[in-house]
């Protein structure tokens, strides 16, 4: 048949599964060209339009952006404690005496939060929160954009606590008798075992979260904020062009999501530690758990 | 002479439930400063707890427990502090997965015994070479072999220089192949001199190296001597029946 | 490991005459009826207790009670609507996640990539956007081409169906990667030893590799489901009456009016445990579901 040197050299470069996506997105991006001057010619859409508006959007972007990574943070913040009560809580309240008064109003208020937030739309939560944010600071300059911030924190605090909860969770009784056994005491085997073990193993979790979120910040447009949707529907209704604002804003979330996502990816399997977290066959069953979006908005 | 008299570890009437469950029923025993204590005895019988009691990682529900004449589960003393003195090596090995070997060893020397990090990370050099895995220093442990994982787990509870060592079962999970190089350096330390308590049925290991065996069934103990005059001539039905089913 | 890869199999084939060993393993019972019912009973005492303590916190005058049962008609509508929306979206979403998440592992690799591209742009963007845009652009093509809109009726419904069509194919990329990571799990020894015995393809399909696909995938998709509960709310921005509609109107309605504006509050609250109810639910329908079919080794990775 045919001669195995010959072609092996090409047969190589083309089962490098960089080079197949590489091809892939190239061709991509050639078909929804052709598609686009398709469309451009019968005048559908419009070019000239979109490179004169795509600076007024992205201002907007930013806004997006900048609400999404200041929630992230205080919910990050908030979370940590939040999970650690999740967690441990019952095996405190278990322990009964002092610890279990202390532990057992304090897991209820955690795990009742965490329940509301992740039982109600987030939308829902949108708006309550900046009703009673702007009834409360009115008149002050920018609010809606804070009673917006404060509405995406509440809620990502909530679904981050999960994350957290579920990681510390996931670290091994073994690990922490052993730990135990060579004298540590419980704060140190937290700050040395736990915490970097549960952190490792939420790195994917928590990224899907972030992403969640910027989509998530979307919804600041139905209480007036103006960030990128807002800009998007301004370019499709009071200018008139629908379809060259939702290819111009698409191209900002795509943009901004995927590489993000693949890099999140890529990075975590190369840190990733060698047998910490999920054997091999089951990490496939975990992409499951990876890509639902942890009941997210 | 006078050392060897002195009771390293004392274990007296030591009773422990787990809710309904009594898996200690009045425990005593005693290990003196360089003896090797080897416990035996079928699934359940309570040696892993009894291990776990003498290190309180299980408060025992009533008895005493001595380190070299100290009761040691007494409210005023702090069970970090005993268990820094104690070193113990598990069935499943229970090395930190996010560490290399060589961090694993020198965790306890940085945080318990704060030790800056040159310092630790000689000790802990000198006690992966004493178990012989000095070139797999930087290695995952989820790279490493069962066995190699094991002497990297003995060389994190040496490093802390304990004055017992308690190894509960640390050949069980091992493969076959794997097994002799763990209990190769658990004769080597035993020759050294380390006081030790060890959950195991490596018969030969039992015959070669203890000074004592303790039967153990149903939470109390049942038989207690020579380890050869305890195979060759068992006291009891319970230690014949036994003897029979791990020699097959 | 083979033990339980063979009683996944027989499980799969409920017609299979199963040697009686299996059968009497604890974990391969199907529903536990006294169980179920032992629930379902609890649920119902729980949601009467709690209405209970709703409406007694009223009389006692904790909050507006005349206020809360003049809104229950709206209340009752916004439900309805929501309910509706599930039960569009979720089928929809399903068949549609389905067929991607098959495609996506196809051996052909124009099958795969279009579903690739599929599932990459619908799960990227926010399904706000393609709520808002689907309704937009479909008002615009519907004007934008004459006569068109005359024959099919009333352009703003038409617009509204492609809304919700849009959620729908938001969720269904989620969906198809479900699929997609359910099918993968399934080693591939389960398929060559299933045409080892003479199966199909299709057979292998059907008895080897959807119903250990169906074990593994059964968690994340009643979380997506809960989700897609949820997302429904987005819906309101287009008009629909669901509950996140009523919130909002029953709330200016109470600004333009100068009423109590502490029923606000109320009126949310009223919301969100209607929404939690659902949401509640079904995550514990599928859970009692999973825990039906359940089978020792093809537990679902949790994370």
């Amino acid at each position: 048949m045919r001669d195995p040197g010959r072609d092996s050299g090409w047969r190589r470069v083309w089962d490098e599964p960089l080079f197949k996506t590489g091809v892939g997105i190239v061709g991509l991006l050639a078909v929804v060209g052709l598609l686009l001057t398709a469309l451009n010619d019968i005048g559908e859409i419009s070019f000239d339009f979109m490179a004169s508006h795509w600076s007024f959007l992205l201002r907007y972007a930013l806004t997006s952006l900048e609400a999404t990574v200041i929630s992230f943070a205080v919910g990050f913040g908030l979370a940590i404690p939040m999970g650690l009560v999740r967690a441990f809580g019952p095996g405190m309240i278990r322990r009964g005496g002092l610890a279990r008064g202390v532990a057992s109003p304090l897991y209820a208020i955690v795990t009742g939060y965490a329940e509301v937030i992740r039982g109600t739309p987030a939308l829902v939560q949108i708006f309550l929160i900046q009703f009673w944010v702007t009834s409360t600071f009115q008149g002050v300059p920018g609010i809606s954009l804070w009673a917006g911030i404060a509405a995406l924190s509440v809620n990502t605090t909530g679904y981050q606590t999960e994350v957290f909860r579920a990681g510390f969770q996931s670290v091994g009784q073994g690990q922490i008798e052993a730990a135990k056994s060579i004298g540590m005491r419980p704060t140190q085997t937290f700050a040395s075992i736990t915490f970097p073990q549960g952190l490792r193993l939420i790195t994917l979790p928590l990224a899907n979260e972030w992403i969640a979120l910027f989509k998530a910040s979307s919804l600041l447009w139905l209480i007036a904020v103006q960030e990128l949707l807002w800009g998007m529907d301004y370019i499709g209704t009071k200018l008139n062009h629908p379809i060259d604002a939702f290819i111009l804003g698409s191209f900002f979330y795509l943009a901004i999501l995927i590489p993000l996502s693949r890099a999140v990816t890529f990075l975590e399997r190369v840190k990733r530690i060698p047998g910490l977290g999920v054997a091999e066959p089951q990490r496939r069953a975990l992409f499951a758990a990876r890509f639902a979006r942890l009941d997210r908005v | 002479m006078i050392d060897r008299e002195k009771p390293m570890v004392e274990v007296r009437k030591v009773r422990k439930s787990f809710g309904d469950l009594e898996v200690l029923r009045g425990i005593d025993m005693q290990v003196k400063k360089g003896e090797v204590l080897v416990i035996v005895g079928p699934s359940g019988s309570g040696k892993s707890t009894l291990l776990r009691c003498i290190n309180l990682l299980i408060q025992p529900d009533s008895g005493d427990i001595f380190l070299e004449g100290v009761k040691v589960n007494d409210p005023d003393i702090r069970p970090e502090w005993v268990r820094q003195q104690i070193g113990m090596v598990f069935q499943s090995f229970n090395l930190f997965t996010h560490l290399t070997a060589l961090k694993n060893v020198m965790l306890g020397l940085t945080k318990v015994k704060r030790l800056d990090g040159l310092e630790a990370e000689k000790i802990a050099r000198y006690e992966l070479e004493r178990v012989g895995l000095a070139d797999k220093a930087d290695a995952y442990p989820a790279q490493l072999s069962g066995g190699q994982q094991q002497r990297v787990a003995i060389a994190r509870a040496l490093a802390l220089n304990p004055k017992v060592m308690l190894f509960d079962e640390p050949t069980s999970a091992l493969d076959p192949e794997f097994i002799h190089e763990v209990l190769d350096v658990m004769t080597k330390l035993a020759n050294e001199g380390m006081t030790m308590v060890v959950v195991s049925h490596e018969m030969g290991f039992a015959k070669s190296v203890a000074d004592e065996l303790i039967f153990m069934d149903n939470g109390v103990i049942v038989e207690v001597g020579v380890p050869e005059e305890v195979f060759a001539s068992p006291k009891t039905d319970r230690m014949r029946a036994f003897i029979g089913k791990i020699l097959g | 490991m083979g033990g339980e890869d063979a009683s996944t199999t027989l499980e799969g084939r409920p017609g299979t005459r199963s040697p009686p060993s299996s059968r009497s393993a604890g974990s391969l019972r199907r529903f536990d009826y006294s169980r179920i019912i032992k629930n379902v009973a609890i649920g119902f005492g729980a949601a009467v207790a709690s209405l209970g303590v709703f409406v007694s916190l009223g009389l006692v005058g904790v909050y507006d009670l005349p206020y809360a049962l003049s809104t229950l008609n709206a209340l009752k509508l916004g439900a309805a609507n929501t309910l509706t929306l599930i039960g569009i979206v979720i089928p929809v979403g399903f068949s549609a996640g389905f067929t991607f998440g098959w495609g996506r592992t196809s051996h052909r690799w124009l099958t795969r990539s279009i579903s690739t591209v599929y599932v990459e742009f619908f799960r990227s963007m926010p399904p706000l956007v393609l709520i808002a845009f689907a309704f937009l652009i479909s008002t615009a093509v519907l004007l934008g081409i004459p006569g068109l809109a005359d024959r099919i009726g009333d352009p703003n419904s038409f617009a509204i169906s492609v809304s919700v069509l849009a959620l729908a194919f938001h969720s269904g990329a989620y969906q198809a990667e479900i699929v997609r990571a359910g099918i993968q799990s399934v080693p591939t020894g389960q398929r060559e030893a299933a045409e080892a015995i003479g199966l199909t393809k299709a057979r292998t399909l059907v008895y080897v590799v959807l119903p250990q696909m169906f074990r593994i995938s059964l968690p994340a998709l009643s979380n997506e489901f809960a989700s897609v509960i949820k997302d429904t709310s987005l819906l309101s921005a287009v008009g629909i009456l669901d509950l996140a509609y009523m919130a909002q109107n029953l709330s200016s309605r109470l600004i333009i009016s100068r009423g109590n504006i502490d029923n606000i509050f109320l009126v949310y609250v009223e919301i969100a445990l209607i929404y939690f109810v659902m949401t509640f639910v079904v995550s514990r329908v599928l859970q009692e579901v999973e825990r039906a079919f359940r089978v020792p080794g093809l537990e679902a990775a949790q994370l």
